[in-house]
């Protein structure tokens, strides 16, 4: 086994868990479930690939290539649009947010007449 | 005992002490939807544990059981995602 191999399949391995534990420190840390869930899947998704380029880095093997890519397509495709799924739900079971979170952009137009509606009373 | 089989056994520890920081959220979440996303990450150190202990052990088979696991969170994310929307009125 090449000695540079080594090192570089240990570096991804080592950067890989460090990320995922900068991952775990963002879910236990932020303040709001968006927040939260912002940090767990990115986090997560490029924790796992530098792992298993690390292990494919070490193995050197085509039948070891084969899965891991296979690995790799899949949590490159379903980690973050579970985190999606789950945002967009949340959502719409109406969990609070943060408030300190710019709402603005997810004004539709029933809350925006509401808003207007109130205004013109106010006036 | 080489410096690489220290690495990864210093990785594995790492990921041991996140487990148990995602255990904690999940635990004490305030919603259901935080307990979900802590089941997703929970789900993530799963597959870069076996990896790494693929890597310690050379038992190749293991790859397969990541790469089944990655699709079976998938699912089960779906799935609980569907249950926060659709469940029934207490």
């Amino acid at each position: 086994m090449n000695n540079i191999t080594l090192l570089l399949s240990a570096l991804c391995v080592l950067f890989g868990a460090i990320i995922m534990l900068i991952s775990a420190i963002g879910i236990l840390r932020l303040p709001d479930f968006y927040c939260r869930l912002s940090a767990v899947t990115k986090n997560s998704t490029l924790g796992v690939l530098l792992i298993v380029v690390g292990a494919l880095l070490y193995f050197n093997n085509i039948e070891v290539l084969l899965k891991g890519l296979g690995i790799m397509f899949f949590i490159a495709l379903t980690s973050p649009t579970s985190a999606y799924v789950i945002a967009k739900a949340a959502i719409y079971i109406k969990v609070p947010f943060w408030d300190q979170t710019n709402l603005s952009d997810f004004k539709t137009p029933d809350t925006l007449d509401k808003e207007l509606g109130n205004q013109q009373e106010d006036s | 005992m080489t410096i690489f089989s220290i690495i990864l056994i210093v990785s594995v520890s790492i990921l041991g002490i996140a487990m148990l920081l995602a255990l904690y959220r999940f635990i004490i979440g305030p919603s259901l939807a935080d307990r979900i996303s802590a089941l997703d990450l929970i789900a993530a150190y799963l597959i870069g544990l076996l990896i790494i202990y693929v890597m310690i052990t050379d038992r190749l088979i293991f790859f397969d059981v990541a790469l089944v696991l990655s699709l079976i969170a998938f699912l089960g994310s779906i799935s609980f995602a569907y249950y926060l929307i659709n469940r029934p009125k207490e």
